[in-house]
């Protein structure tokens, strides 16, 4: 029930990012949504029931990136859930700067993965090293407003649960 | 078995769900395969929810503006105020339906100056999501057969990019701009062929034209058009124009100019698609 309410809630902003960025005319890209609703599920849900949801995470990022390889999202958060799992052991997910800390290198890895599953599979990819700097203000965006960015994912589980994963963020 | 696997469930999903989308990758990854179920599935519930998040988000912003607008006024103010809106918005509506009016005019006179090809209208529902591709989610409109891959998109302005994937009456279109973008262009009047191919950045709308060496320099401001030969776009449509011949450069076996590409996608609302040649036209009366 949790996880079904914040994958709508991810679909539902993902929806709206193109309009609303449209409308004050800012790139859409600049914001990493699913990576923040993987880490929000890393640090907040057990490793099976938050591995799962973080694939469907990535279905979700796949079916709106057009022009996207299926599947790709799909296994990058996959890896990327392993990964904050192992950084939230050690870093707290709700307090703002291990947030940003650990969204910028996980942001960073997405797009190194992304080159490297483009490659592999992508007839098409072009391999050129541009490509990995165009990741770079996604990263840096994300990383930035990771803190506020995970307030709705919080307001669900709040909802949902009583619980309250956000309330030692932004002190 | 059973025991195994609740033993080692975690482990068992973690590689059953790394393993998956590697073949789901690799199916979508190859060029010449067609759109397949979970692709057409996907494009469908994400075009669908993309059109009525952007419908209603519209509609609630004006909803709100005119809340915003009237709450805390005196009774006359509001009055005034509320006749001065309506009027306002009269002709802001007005002023929209003309902008609007202006560019279906333009894809008419489109249509109508290329009857030799079967187009048909379509508005972009949502635009690029990740800072890798350049590529645009259309909604088509027509009652007609849907868009399918490999049918160039345009504009009166130029070419847009082409169909890399279809469902229903949703379309993926890649933009010139994505590096995995070819087109064959040749130069307008002068007959030099070559290949436009994407820059990919995202700061700027620009492709690369590749020319082979043998071929003489381009000048300043020398339009590029399709050659058709890639038999995707259809010959004779603007792609753009060379705006500093002087910046070629060799790459490998070819010489590179950047290329100002003639459609800005940021500011597309409505193009059209390219469904194929027109039908000629039988005169009547034939036997």
């Amino acid at each position: 029930m949790r996880s079904a309410l914040l994958l709508v809630v991810l679909a539902l902003l993902m929806a709206l990012q193109s309009p609303i960025f449209g409308l004050l005319g800012v790139r859409a890209s600049l914001l990493d949504l699913p990576l923040i609703a993987t880490l929000y599920l890393a640090g907040t849900s057990r490793a099976l029931r938050g591995f799962v949801a973080s694939a469907i995470v990535g279905l979700v990022a796949d079916a709106f990136t057009p022009g996207g390889l299926l599947g790709m999202n799909t296994e990058i958060h996959g890896i990327l859930f392993l990964l904050a799992l192992g950084l939230a052991a050690r870093f707290p997910l709700t307090r703002p700067v291990p947030l940003v800390l650990v969204t910028a290198v996980s942001s960073s890895l997405k797009t190194l993965l992304f080159y490297l599953f483009s490659i592999l599979f992508d007839r098409a990819f072009e391999p050129r090293v541009e490509v990995l700097l165009w990741g770079l203000p996604t990263c840096l965006v994300t990383a930035v407003l990771a803190p506020l960015l995970f307030l709705p994912f919080a307001g669900v589980d709040r909802l949902v649960q009583g619980r309250r994963p956000s309330e030692t963020m932004l002190r | 078995m059973m025991d195994w696997l609740a033993r080692h469930r975690f482990p068992a999903v973690v590689i059953t769900l790394l393993i998956l989308p590697l073949g789901l990758m690799y199916v979508s990854g190859r060029r010449d395969s067609s759109t397949t179920l979970p692709e057409r599935v996907a494009m469908s519930v994400a075009g669908w929810l993309q059109g009525v998040v952007g419908g209603a988000l519209g509609g609630v912003s004006g909803a709100a503006t005119d809340y915003v607008a009237l709450v805390g006024l005196h009774e006359e103010n509001e009055r005034l105020r509320a006749d001065n809106e309506r009027l306002m918005a009269e002709a802001l509506e007005a002023k929209r339906l003309a902008v609007e009016n202006q560019g279906l005019r333009r894809l008419m006179e489109m249509r109508q100056s290329r009857r030799d090809l079967d187009l048909v209208p379509a508005t972009v529902v949502a635009r690029e999501l990740t800072p890798f591709f350049r590529v645009g989610r259309l909604s088509v409109e027509s009652d007609g057969a849907p868009p399918q891959a490999d049918q160039a998109v345009v504009t009166l302005a130029g070419l847009v990019g082409r169909v890399v994937r279809a469902t229903g009456s949703t379309a993926d279109v890649m933009l010139l701009g994505d590096t995995r973008s070819r087109v064959a262009c040749e130069v307008l009047g002068r007959g030099v062929l070559g290949m436009m191919v994407g820059s990919g950045n995202p700061d700027a709308y620009l492709a690369r034209f590749q020319v082979s060496q043998t071929e003489p320099i381009l000048e300043k401001g020398a339009v590029i058009v399709t050659s058709g030969h890639d038999r995707v776009f259809p010959r004779g449509i603007e792609v753009g124009y060379v705006p500093r011949p002087e910046e070629r450069r060799q790459a490998g076996p070819f010489v590179e100019y950047d290329v100002v590409l003639a459609v800005n996608p940021a500011s597309l609302q409505d193009v059209l698609v390219v469904r194929g040649m027109a039908s000629p036209m039988r005169p009547s009366g034939n036997p």
